[in-house]
């Protein structure tokens, strides 16, 4: 009897489905495009300080900042409440959202290697990046957790892997997020295996004999557009065809030059050619610095640092043979000179800032998680906070031509931004909210002090929960009891309150409770999980539930133990 | 259109992003100099001003000039090598017989400690060469040894003459015959390789001629290879050719011939001395080692004789290194040649001097202490024709570069932040170099 109705609302929920078939499933709109963000802090430099503002955002755009609006009645209100608004981060190079590619195989198959087909030597000039990018990569989500909402984001390869694009880091599919489907063109000084141009020496001069051909293509075709009688039909060349913008400087170079080296080989191609270029995820400035500045070159220095000298711990516990090797004058001198050598690292940033040449941040290949220690060592080394958060936003919009439409926060921009617990570069602050193109995205902060230990036992007792599947409201209530550090729990249908049912694969770790259940329907059986951020009287969580879907839990504490 | 087509040649002519090195002045006083065009000059002093020689004589005396006492010392001009591979990033694009078009002057490394080494023995010029992996390797640069200058650009000796490099023999053969299985696999496809593209530049030319005489509409393609090996024809590329046996050179010679090809220099050349008054008659140079050979087969026929037999038959000869190790110490180098062949001191030094300077095309500038050359001079405390000779002070442009009494552990310009053990304490023997292949491993053999 019980069970018959337990399983009538489930089919309920079945039944539902093929009614709304019309919808798209996969395109739910959100409830409101409105969001009103009541009372955060906005930083202010020159006087250093904090404004305390409301910010309205409309269909992804930033409609208005100011203090004490009045927010619209059907916007989805967000407590700014000692939270921080920051614009949110650019990434200015990297290959967010392009999966790393399978190990290739041990050497091409061709059959001269002098003469390998453009593929195989790396001259792929008209590959779009955005074809090679996958919505749902893991580095797009990251990227948007550590606060960014663009990416630059280049292919990946060798000499010539094709043009870079900008994409919004949010969207079910890649066109939904591009931004600029093609805003570069990527050079690396980086051969090709076993073929040629195998060397830096023959992929500068391959990119010579490129730039002029382009120039000769392209004046053959105007030629013959112009007039076609007793000439010879210039025959199509793809790889010519996308670099034809780049020698009439319609599009720019991205030079991948992490090395002081190759930022003068860089440098030496870009006097001799004549094309715009923007020095990419460089690592090292300072030898070239003066060049840099008096051409008032775009510079968009690398994120990542050689690790920190790690003093030795073997000092401490004083054992003899470590002993030994720390007298060795030879090896203290190279320890000096290592650490000499990551200071200078850490210390371009700040020369770029002294010597006001503009520069911006790349994320390629580097973790976004260690922003932030990163960015202390470069702050520490003498880079002003203001330049830093500049990189990474207004000089990243400007550098790659996005000003108007992002890398501040501004009416009328882009409604990219993340909320933090505090300012942004203090230790202890941590990214609650990141806002791209108005969807909100909040995260669960790690609360290192309230965080309930698994010893707590604080949760035992009866809960109340309510869910909403697809439009039928569930409520009903949650037992937990624990015996012998076991917990147990039993889950109660206000629609079949005389059938509790027993859960399976309890944990409680760091505040979520985990557990999973079965309903019975028709002749089978429905799985359900559950995972539940407690936080002391009340919980949010999600139900998944079978085939048809996760929905949101939430619930709170009736009672305690009666015990 | 005419423009784009000598554009390649043009940015060799009026060098990149210009790059003023620096220059220096410095009085030496009191020394033995060795001038090469002027004998050997005793108790003598030499004025350095704006990085060029100002005056020799007596009892020169200027105002604030930084002064060296090089009493009982003797002072001779930089010692040049004509044939070596420190300083760059890259020696061989081992994918192609024929590769005019790469240029090691693109792969200059200002870290090389070897530029500091080099300068410990007293040299301050080298000829940055391709390896001879292929028949035509690519295009050289001659480099100073600024040491301590962090742009490449800085360490070109500006208005060198242009080179490159060809390869004879064996080498070429393995890599492309026996590694790619395509020409050349004999000493007849290397002289194939030459004559192939010499005419295929011929045709190139021609092509680009009638374009620009209004002959055709349409540009010819270009062709970044054909415009080097062009180079070679018009006569603004001069060749320095790895050679062995007598046979090969001589084979190269009636090549360069039939193409009215007038300059050459031979490399190690190890065969020179039976072919020697040939060279001399079509006025080829000769560049060898002192007494190197019987590391490969078709370098058992050989003889300590070779610079002197060449010199003797009035073939410009210099002797070279090919090694980091041997650029060392060039000075006893040429020594050798006076055990092996009685050449006077004067011959010796010619050899790893002003000869270099004729092969390279500099020798108006450097090779000798003349007034008005380049300030590239190098003080040893004993004659440097001596075993016991070590080099004192060594000056660039009139820069100190080397100074034995300031001369730390570790002089890298640079350290890796993450290197373990320090990389300069890694062995050096020219033994186990060979130089001329490096970077072919994998092509020859990660099969």
């Amino acid at each position: 009897m019980h069970k018959k109705l337990f399983f009538a609302i489930v089919s309920v929920f079945i039944l539902i489905k093929p009614g709304l078939a019309q919808t798209d499933y996969n395109n739910v709109p959100d409830v409101t495009g409105k969001i009103f963000i009541n009372d955060v802090y906005l930083k202010q430099y020159n006087p250093d300080t904090f404004l305390i503002h409301d910010i309205l955002i409309d269909n992804g755009i930033i409609k208005n900042i100011a203090p004490a609006m009045e927010a619209p009645f059907d916007a989805r209100i967000i407590e700014g409440d000692s939270i921080y608004a920051y614009s949110a981060f650019i990434d200015a190079f990297s290959h967010t959202g392009i999966p790393q590619p399978e190990r290739r195989q041990q050497r091409p198959d061709v059959q001269f290697r002098g003469f390998p087909p453009n593929d195989i030597a790396g001259i792929t000039p008209e590959k779009m990046a955005f074809k090679d990018i996958k919505a749902n990569d893991k580095s797009i989500a990251a990227l948007r957790k550590s606060g960014f909402a663009v990416s630059h984001v280049v292919p990946r390869g060798n000499m010539l892997p094709g043009q870079g694009c900008i994409i919004s880091l949010k969207g079910d599919s890649v066109e939904d997020m591009i931004l600029d489907e093609s805003s570069s063109c990527l050079f690396q000084l980086r051969g090709a295996r076993g073929v040629y141009p195998s060397t830096v020496i023959a992929v500068m001069a391959k990119w010579r004999e490129l730039n002029r051909q382009a120039e000769l293509y392209s004046a053959n075709n105007k030629s013959y557009a112009l007039d076609p009688v007793s000439k010879e039909r210039p025959v199509m060349n793809s790889v010519l065809d996308a670099l034809v913008p780049v020698v009439e400087n319609r599009r720019r170079v991205f030079s991948h030059a992490q090395s002081n080296k190759d930022v003068y080989r860089s440098l030496v191609l870009q006097s001799e050619l004549g094309y715009d270029v923007v020095l990419s995820n460089v690592r090292r400035v300072e030898p070239a610095i003066e060049a840099l500045s008096q051409d008032k070159m775009h510079i968009i220095l690398s994120t990542e640092l050689p690790d920190a000298v790690k003093e030795d711990k073997k000092k401490e516990k004083g054992n003899e043979e470590s002993a030994k090797e720390e007298s060795d004058p030879r090896r203290e001198a190279l320890l000096e000179r290592k650490k000499e050598s990551i200071k200078e690292f850490e210390s371009q940033a700040a020369l770029l800032e002294s010597k006001d040449v503009r520069f911006a941040f790349s994320m390629m290949d580097f973790k976004a998680t260690d922003l932030k220690a990163n960015l202390e060592r470069m702050i520490a080394a003498g880079l002003s906070e203001q330049a830093a958060m500049n990189a990474l936003t207004i000089n990243a919009a400007e550098i790659l031509g996005l000003e108007k439409i992002c890398g501040s926060l501004e009416k009328g921009k882009m409604a990219n931004l993340f909320l933090s617990t505090g300012p942004y570069l203090d230790k202890e602050s941590s990214i609650k909210y990141s806002i791209v193109e108005g969807h909100v995205e909040e995260y669960e902060i790690r609360k290192k002090k309230r965080a309930l230990s698994n010893s707590d036992n604080s949760i035992e007792g009866t809960w109340s929960f309510s869910i909403d599947v697809m439009g039928d409201l569930n409520t009903g209530k949650i037992v937990i009891t624990k015996e012998a550090d076991q917990y147990e729990v039993n889950i109660i249908n206000d629609a079949a309150p005389d059938d509790p049912r027993p859960c399976s694969d309890i944990s409680f770790e760091y505040g979520t409770l985990s557990l999973s259940l079965i309903v019975p329907y028709e002749d089978g059986d429905l799985p359900v999980q559950l995972s539940l951020d407690i936080d002391q009287d009340s919980f949010n969580g999600t139900a998944t539930i079978g085939q048809l879907g996760s929905f949101p839990i939430e619930g709170s504490k009736i009672s305690s133990p009666e015990n | 259109m005419k423009t784009l087509h000598i554009y390649f040649f043009v940015f060799f002519v009026f060098g990149l992003i210009s790059a003023q090195s620096e220059t220096g002045d410095v009085l030496i006083k009191n020394g033995t100099l060795i001038t090469i065009t002027d004998g050997v000059k005793e108790n003598t002093d030499l004025l350095i001003k704006n990085g060029k020689i100002d005056k020799i004589g007596k009892n020169i005396s200027t105002g604030d000039v930084k002064t060296i006492d090089a009493t009982g010392m003797y002072v001779m001009p930089g010692i040049i090598d004509a044939h070596s591979h420190i300083a760059i990033d890259a020696v061989n694009e081992g994918t192609n017989p024929n590769t005019a078009e790469v240029w090691v002057g693109d792969a200059l490394d200002p870290y090389d400690i070897n530029i500091y080494r080099a300068l410990a023995g007293g040299v301050t010029i080298s000829h940055a060469m391709h390896g001879s992996a292929n028949a035509i390797g690519g295009q050289c640069e001659t480099i100073k040894h600024r040491w301590g200058v962090m742009n490449p650009e800085e360490m070109r000796m500006e208005g060198a003459v242009r080179t490159i490099k060809f390869a004879l023999g064996e080498n070429p053969m393995r890599v492309h015959g026996e590694g790619g299985r395509i020409m050349p696999a004999t000493r007849m496809g290397v002289e194939q390789v030459f004559r192939n593209a010499f005419s295929e530049a011929q045709e190139y030319m021609k092509a680009w001629e009638d374009y620009d005489n209004g002959k055709s509409d349409m540009a010819p393609e270009y062709n970044i290879r054909m415009e080097a090996v062009s180079d070679i024809l018009k006569g603004d590329l001069m060749i320095h050719c790895h050679s062995y046996r007598a046979d090969e050179i001589l084979m190269l010679m009636n090549v360069l011939r039939d193409f009215g090809v007038e300059k050459i220099c031979f490399q190690h050349v190890n065969e020179g001395f039976k072919v020697a008054p040939e060279l001399a008659e079509f006025g080829a140079y000769a560049s060898v080692f002192s007494d190197w050979w019987a590391y490969k087969f078709e370098v058992y026929y050989s003889t300590a004789y070779n610079a002197a037999i060449l010199t003797k038959n009035g073939v410009i000869t210099s002797i070279n290194s090919d090694s980091r190790e041997l650029i060392r110490h060039l000075y006893h180098e040429a020594a050798k040649s006076q055990r092996y062949g009685g050449l006077t001191d004067n011959e010796a030094l010619r050899l790893i001097t002003l000869n270099p300077a004729i092969q390279l095309g500099i020798d108006d500038r450097v090779g000798s202490l003349e007034k008005g050359k380049d300030g590239d001079v190098v003080i040893f405390d004993k004659h440097p024709l001596s075993v016991y000779a070590i080099p004192q002070m060594t000056f660039v442009d009139g820069v100190v570069r080397f100074d034995i009494n300031s001369d730390p552990a570790d002089m890298r310009i640079e350290v890796d932040p993450n290197e373990t053990m320090p990389a300069f304490m890694e062995a050096v023997d020219h033994e186990h170099d060979d130089s001329c292949l490096q970077g072919l491993n994998e092509l020859l053999f990660d099969k």
